[in-house]
């Protein structure tokens, strides 16, 4: 007898488990966004935008491509994230789920006025991971989010890896995750700093007209200023600065690419410098960090003295020149022309944020080693002592390489070689 | 008497790490950080070697009367009356653990996991499986503990590695945190973090005699030790005092934040699953913990019928709190705190009280 119950009350309980879990949701009860952007509101406190793959198969059974989807946006005035994507789900027939959101994209006017209310409180949610990544954009974060459609893939996923991947290839912006964002937010060693993002009309491209006589590098452009047609409509490029949570500046390329010099987060960069024999002539180096950077750190009277030395090597990619400087006599001139271009950079960018007074390079991380308790730390707050601090920086730089060049011989003309 | 059965100090040792390193996953990262800054991980040894001299102390006891356990030694010590006070106490600080941790990740799963589970559903499969293990008993323990131990160390120790791609050596500064002095004394304070070990006395009878009490205590302890503190370590390489403080699980949201490539990331899978198993495990070693001491302080045979109203019991304790705040703020704090009374100096008061009064117990005969 008590062997049958055992097995009944045994089989009740295994029935019991075959309804699975009673609050389980399949993946088509979800709606997986992509992107979430957050502007100032207008009919409430903040806006919100989310992109959304509509999972529709578009032209499928009918010679189109099967699984191919397309993404749609939608736009909500709420005070919070939260309230507004409930407001969502009151017009869409799937729950929202943003576990699996790449891009958190925040308008600059926002941006301008203080991200600390909804940063704060969106990270309070599981589903946001922290490796999402933050980017400002210039114009509204509603605009971005809907123009997102990579033209390279339709997997938006990827795309938005590969995008912020570029920036270890070039250098140009920086990739700041939510977790590096909201860490930067908190912490007394250093202030945050995010990518930019900004939409390219294209009118700086011009069809006509002479290049300009000085030397104009890649880098020296702001996000949305590139002289280029085609392509994404969109461009990261440069970074925003922020004093706590509020953007205060903003750098462009080359300076973008200082600091990640700085922070010891520079991989490589295509990096152009003007021949130091003929102005006219471009040379590009394929600029890698050989290590990191050696920071050091004293006090003189309380003012902090700031002693950084920038690790660099390269490889020559372009050379328009005849002089050899693949040659062991002309290499070390090229060298140090652009230890000092590089260190020209790094200086001009340190100036820029001590002026806003932000520390966005992390030497805070090196300062706070010489303080033995949290008070003494904080009570010295580094966060504001930075304008005052004396910055000393040195660049050394190596060719490794010359490509697959060892020498370049002047081109021959029916008058017999070019000088 | 209950009969326990026989386990060897390995097992004993796997039992004890268990019970103690669980709460690396809990919320104990962020509240010591919140206390002392940056020094969690050298503040965990200063416990330890607390806990490392209670321990010695209990083991004095436990040899001073071979082959008792600590309900035993209580009475024999102390007399019935106070004997029976002290046994009766240890036996509600366990109920009350496992009611409170119970709760404690109930309202963790709820927060990242289970967010529209019930939070009866999680507490109740919690208890049961503990009520089910009291069944098995305590050998099933132990030996299950053996077993689980090394996957769930190997998966520990795995997520720490991957971290270490985040490590930040400026994050353990200023050296001090908030002051050496708030350190050290947080750290005597917090060696009930390294109380289960109590859990040897309760079941010396289990064991074969003192001296493997002695070795399975201090080796679980020191590794237990090692443990711990090589978690909080990488916690503080990994993020900024300011962080930590903020962060509700610290080694959950750390295994959200690995990502190598685009597809070796969100492990976060991985840390649930070792977190369940080992919680799991650590609930029933309390909640047969209690019925144990029950039994032994009610000399009762059979430990199963006691474990049903057991239940019943730490369920009605796991859902006395109001909201995880008080959870956090007012019963795992008050467990922490008032844990070492119980748990370390009550032992030691009857040790010394078996001094004064010359009380000891009949060397074991060796058969």
């Amino acid at each position: 007898m008590r062997r049958l119950v055992s097995v009944v009350l045994l089989l009740v309980f295994i029935i019991s488990l075959l309804t699975a879990c009673w609050d389980a949701r399949e993946i088509d009860e979800w709606s997986y966004v992509y992107i979430i952007g957050v502007d100032k509101g207008v009919g409430n406190a903040l806006r919100f935008t989310f992109q959304l793959p509509s999972l529709k198969h578009e032209g499928a059974g009918a010679g189109g491509q099967l699984g191919a989807t397309s993404q749609y946006t939608t736009s909500i005035d709420a005070p919070t994230m939260y309230a507004g994507v409930n407001i969502a789900e009151s017009f869409t027939s799937r729950r929202l789920n943003y576990m699996h959101t790449k891009y958190i994209v925040i308008s600059e006017d926002l941006a301008r006025e203080g991200v600390e209310r909804f940063i704060n409180s969106m990270v309070r949610s599981r589903q946001i991971r922290r490796i999402a990544h933050i980017i400002i954009v210039k114009g509204k974060a509603s605009k971005f989010v809907e123009e997102f459609k990579p033209l390279l893939t339709s997997a938006i996923s990827k795309a938005q890896e590969g995008f912020m991947d570029m920036h270890l290839d070039t250098g140009l912006f920086i990739n700041t995750s939510y977790q590096d964002f909201f860490r930067d937010l908190k912490t007394t060693y250093r202030m945050p700093a995010a990518p930019l993002a900004a939409f390219n009309d294209f009118s700086n491209y011009r069809t006509s007209g002479n290049p300009p006589e000085e030397f104009k590098s890649e880098g020296d452009y702001y996000a949305g200023e590139l002289p280029r047609s085609g392509g994404n409509k969109f461009e990261f490029f440069g970074t925003a600065l922020f004093n706590g949570d509020k953007m205060v500046g903003e750098l462009n390329g080359d300076e973008s690419r200082a600091l990640l010099m700085l922070r010891g987060e520079f991989n490589r960069g295509s990096i152009s410098i003007a021949d130091p024999k003929d102005k006219e002539l471009r040379i590009t180096i394929d600029t890698k960090a050989q290590k990191k950077p050696d920071i050091k750190i004293d006090f003189h009277e309380g003012k902090p003295v700031v002693n950084v030395k920038i690790f660099l090597e390269g490889d020559i990619q372009n050379l328009q020149s005849l002089t050899e400087y693949e040659s062991l006599e002309f290499k070390p001139v090229l060298e140090e022309v652009f230890e000092v271009y590089i260190k020209g950079i790094i200086d001009k960018t340190i100036d820029k944020c001590k002026n806003l007074n932000v520390d966005v390079f992390g030497f805070g991380e090196k300062a706070v080693m010489h303080f033995l308790t949290i008070q003494e730390w904080e009570e010295y707050n580094w966060l504001s002592r930075f304008k005052d601090a004396e910055v000393n920086t040195e660049v050394e730089f190596a060719i490794r390489r010359t490509g697959t060049l060892l020498k370049t011989n002047p081109t021959r003309y029916s008058e017999g070689e070019k000088k | 008497m209950i009969k326990e059965g026989k386990f060897g100090v390995y097992e004993a040792v796997c039992l004890v790490i268990i019970a103690i390193c669980n709460k690396i996953f809990s919320t104990t990262p962020g509240y010591i950080t919140r206390t002392i800054g940056t020094t969690g991980w050298y503040m965990t040894l200063i416990s330890c070697t607390t806990a490392i001299t209670f321990f010695a102390l209990i083991y004095l006891l436990l040899k001073r009367f071979p082959g008792k356990n600590i309900v035993e030694i209580y009475d024999a010590s102390l007399g019935r009356v106070v004997g029976f006070v002290f046994s009766f106490l240890l036996m509600v600080s366990f109920l009350s653990s496992v009611g409170i941790y119970s709760r404690e990740f109930t309202e963790i799963m709820k927060t990242y996991a289970l967010p529209a589970t019930p939070p009866s559903v999680i507490i109740g499969a919690l208890i049961f499986t503990a009520s089910v293990a009291v069944f098995l008993g305590l050998e099933t323990i132990a030996r299950v503990a053996k077993l689980a131990l090394f996957p769930a160390l190997l998966g520990y120790f795995l997520i720490l590695v991957f971290s270490s791609e985040y490590f930040e050596l400026h994050n353990l500064f200023p050296i001090l945190g908030y002051g050496l002095d708030k350190t050290v004394i947080t750290g005597i304070l917090r060696a009930s973090a390294y109380d289960e070990v109590i859990i040897l006395a309760v079941f010396a009878g289990s064991l074969q005699g003192a001296g493997h009490i002695k070795k399975a205590g201090f080796t679980s302890l020191l590794l237990s030790g090692f443990i711990i503190s090589l978690g909080l370590l990488c916690f503080s390489l990994v993020f900024e005092y300011t962080n930590i403080q903020e962060i509700t699980i610290v080694a959950y949201i750390l295994t959200r934040s690995l990502k190598y490539g685009t597809f070796f990331q969100r492990l976060d899978p991985i840390f649930l699953l070792l977190w369940i198993i080992t919680t799991t495990i650590y609930i029933s070693i309390l909640f047969y913990t209690t019925v144990s001491i029950y039994c032994k302080l009610f000399r009762l045979q059979d430990a199963r019928p006691v474990a049903i109203p057991m239940a019943v019991l730490a369920v009605s304790v796991a859902i006395i709190p109001k909201d995880f705040s008080s959870v956090l703020s007012v019963y795992v704090e008050g467990i922490r705190t008032y844990g070492n009374i119980t748990f370390f100096i009550m032992p030691v008061i009857a040790l010394i009280i078996a001094v004064i009064r010359k009380k000891k117990g009949e060397p074991e005969c060796a058969d």
